[in-house]
């Protein structure tokens, strides 16, 4: 569901919101009215802020923990996500889709990550020419059960096809939609899923093969 | 039309995202071809699975930590400051909370020059005297927060969002020896303005380390074990238990932030007080569960560079008072001795203390330079001075080993002032002056960065050039074993033996890296960088991101648990 976002410059009416109103919004109003005209203002966008996080906090968080394999991380980087979209959120145009928005900071901030991670790497003193190790990749011994073997088949995958196999399969995004979330054409859309349903069956059959999938 | 031409068009067949006569011509090859028959199911079961993944849920924590950041805050204060701004004439916004850990930065910018005179309060507490302070434990944890106790083993510290974590350096289980997740080692309420990790070999029961930690909420010191056990309230550093900006922000207040400091056997806790007049004074919390003592007078200046003995019979501060440092002395038993920092250079104040069994040895600076080195035996009022009057050094570093050494840097050259036989001596030129020297932990041998190199050297090997390019100040491993540096976007780790390094390992990529922290069995490096740390193997092997936030300042720790 997209949510329209008022610019924090015009007045904003959550009342007059055709989203549905959770029981916040009473609470909101009664706090409003009991403080100046700017605590209104000002109260009113916490709330926003507070709604969209509730709204998307469990697909977005999920989305995340996906793409980089880790709960710790997902955490930081769902905190990053969202505090990068409170900043920008004042200034972004009022027909802003904001789901699509979202997610697009979260594979930002979650490439940023990722890239960050591949490029520290120990090599050795002598040879430095060396390709670092891919260090992340998980140890197929240690995966047993089914939604393990998902879970290291998908940190195997090169990122761009796996953030596309996620927002397809995930989170039910249209060509359109994944097309604008990755800022790639949607032609490239379609290249995108066929490598990375191409890729996650590699890795998943060999891990399986691998005897991960004993349990 | 081959499988080959069929593979490359099924995901988006089964997406139906191809043209009519495309989808017409892949779903004829499709129905007769038994193999891309089987990849389309397979293909379909893929989808199924992840689309049915089981959803991981955010913990009620993150909220807290989104809404109650500081970068939050900030936001929150932009946009009621953009919006009183922009209709003029209206009321001004009501101010959003300010976390308390945001005032820590602010204190720490704070001049500690008071300028007020010097005034001991003689009789307020006689030296020595005992103050009771109850002790309380709080029971952390339970469910849904964090399980204690924290796995035993050496763990990472630090501080994040206002709160310690600790990280299992192995977690409990791994066959890889992989680091653990964090864990909060501080429970929710608290926010955590001060912190010290009590030193290895604690003189503990259980020889787990402590970490002291204050709450800014409270003013109260706690001290909790490693495993995260036993949180319990030992004093308090603010004369309110509900102190607020004006105190931490206070020269007091900072003197009392900056001031915890373990015995090097870890038997007590030094710190300082803020008192109600806004003096300080230096306190002792021994861990047997004694009482605390006062260290000395209140000072109504404020009291830093808190320096045990090694036997952890003594306590050296300073005090600066009219521009004037003052080093006080307080020795168990026998009650404090006042000395000037430096009688001769005017202004000069502390930059390093160093014991060597009961002496105290110290050296001065002014305008980063070395202007004096002075040595203060116990069963003296009066310090002599070691260096020549007028003297000047660019660097200096104190080790205990040799009967206390100072190793100093001028004119290109090093020279060492030995406690024991007083004076200095020439040892090595080194062609340019060293800015920086580090002795190792045992004193065997000493880094020194000169310009840009980083150069080893020690009186019996002479000099070795290790690196250039050098960017950050050489750390040594526990055991002086391993020295690791930073060269712009590289880590270096370089084992050292008999004043010459015999293996290097290079990490690549790091970034705006702010602190380096051994591990106590120093085979993990723990690196801060300005957004995340990593804790690397010094064999090179592997690397862990911990976090991609970065700690709040630049200290990280490790300890031990039972």
């Amino acid at each position: 569901m997209d949510l329209t976002v008022v610019p924090a410059a015009t007045e904003y009416d959550p009342a007059s919101d055709p989203a549905e109103l959770p029981s916040e919004t009473a609470k909101g109003r009664r706090m409003a009215k009991a403080e100046s005209a700017q605590s209104v203002q000002s109260l009113q966008q916490a709330w926003s802020f507070e709604r969209i996080y509730d709204e998307f906090k469990t697909p977005i968080y999920n989305y995340i923990y996906h793409l980089v394999g880790s709960r710790e991380q997902a955490d930081d980087l769902t905190q990053d996500t969202f505090l990068k979209a409170f900043r920008a959120l004042p200034r972004m145009d009022a027909n802003l889709k904001l789901s699509a928005w979202l997610y697009r900071i979260a594979t930002n901030t979650s490439y940023d990550a990722l890239r960050r991670r591949k490029l520290i790497a120990w090599m050795p003193w002598q040879d430095l020419d060396h390709e670092p190790a891919d260090v992340e990749s998980a140890d197929p011994q240690e995966t047993i059960g089914t939604s393990e073997l998902v879970h290291a088949a998908l940190r195997r995958m090169p990122r761009h096809y796996r953030a596309a196999l996620l927002l397809y399969t995930q989170e039910g995004f249209s060509y359109a939609e994944i097309a604008s979330t990755l800022n790639i054409a949607e032609s490239g859309v379609k290249m995108y899923l066929s490598r990375a349903r191409h890729s996650f069956r590699e890795h998943y059959n060999s891990l399986e093969q691998a005897g991960g999938g004993k349990k | 039309m081959t499988c080959e031409w069929a593979e490359g068009n099924l995901s988006a067949y089964l997406d139906d995202a191809l043209d009519p006569q495309l989808r017409k011509d892949v779903g004829a090859h499709i129905e007769s071809c038994a193999h891309c028959q089987a990849l389309a199911e397979e293909y379909r079961r893929n989808d199924q699975l992840l689309a049915t993944l089981a959803p991981v849920e955010p913990s009620d924590h993150l909220r807290q930590r989104i809404f109650e950041s500081p970068t939050f805050a900030a936001l929150a204060q932009k946009l009621e400051r953009e919006t009183a701004a922009a209709p003029p004439g209206r009321v001004a916004p009501r101010r959003a909370p300010l976390a308390v850990r945001a005032l820590v930065p602010l204190a720490a910018l704070l001049t500690l020059s008071l300028g007020a005179a010097l005034l001991f309060k003689q009789g307020l507490l006689p030296f020595g005297a005992t103050s009771t302070v109850q002790r309380q434990t709080n029971t952390i944890g339970g469910p849904g927060s964090f399980d204690l106790p924290l796995s035993a083993g050496p763990r990472l510290v630090f501080l994040n969002g206002a709160a310690l974590w600790s990280v299992a350096e192995y977690a409990p289980n791994s066959v890889t020896n992989a680091p653990g997740a964090p864990q909060r080692l501080t429970p929710t309420s608290a926010h955590v303005v001060a912190w010290a990790v009590s030193p290895q070999g604690a003189a503990n029961h259980d020889g787990g380390a402590r970490i002291a930690y204050v709450d800014g909420l409270t003013g109260a010191l706690h001290i909790v074990h490693s495993d995260g056990q036993a949180d319990t309230i030992v004093g308090s550093v603010s004369p309110t238990q509900s102190p607020g900006a004006d105190l931490w922000t206070s020269a007091a207040g900072h003197a009392a932030l900056t001031s915890l400091t373990w015995s090097p056997d870890g038997s007590q806790l030094a710190y300082v007080a803020a008192t109600a007049d806004g003096a300080t004074q230096a306190r002792i919390v021994p861990l047997n569960g004694g009482a605390t003592l006062s260290a000395g007078a209140s000072f109504e200046a404020p009291i830093g560079q808190l320096a045990w003995s090694a036997d952890s019979h003594a306590l050296a501060f300073t005090t600066v008072s009219s521009g004037t440092t003052s080093v006080i002395v307080w020795r168990s038993g026998h009650g404090v001795v006042t000395t000037p920092a430096d009688a001769n250079v005017s202004q000069a104040t502390v930059a390093q203390f160093g014991w060597s069994g009961s002496t105290l040895s110290w050296a001065t600076t002014r305008a980063g330079v070395i202007v004096g080195v002075y040595a203060l035996p116990g069963n003296s009022a009066t310090p002599n001075q070691l260096t020549a009057t007028g003297a000047r050094y660019a660097a200096a570093d104190f080790t205990a080993a040799h009967g206390g050494s100072w190793l100093l840097a001028s004119n290109g050259a090093l020279s060492e002032a030995r406690l024991a036989s007083g004076g200095v001596n020439w040892v090595a030129n080194t062609g340019a002056t060293a800015s920086h020297i580090a002795w190792s932990p045992n004193g065997a041998t000493a880094a020194l960065i000169i310009d840009d190199k980083l150069v080893i050297w020690s009186d019996v090997s002479g000099q070795t050039t290790l690196a250039q390019g050098v960017t950050s100040q050489p750390v040594w491993s526990p055991s002086g074993a391993q020295l690791a540096v930073t060269e712009g976007q590289n880590v270096m780790i370089y084992r050292i033996s008999n004043a010459a390094a015999t293996q290097v390992e290079r990490l690549s990529g790091a970034d705006s890296v702010l602190a380096l922290a051994w591990a106590t069995d120093e085979r993990n490096l723990a690196i801060l960088e300005s957004h995340g740390m990593l804790l690397v193997t010094t064999d090179g092997v592997s690397q862990t991101l911990l976090t991609s936030r970065q700690a709040d300042g630049d200290a990280l720790n490790w300890s031990v648990a039972r």
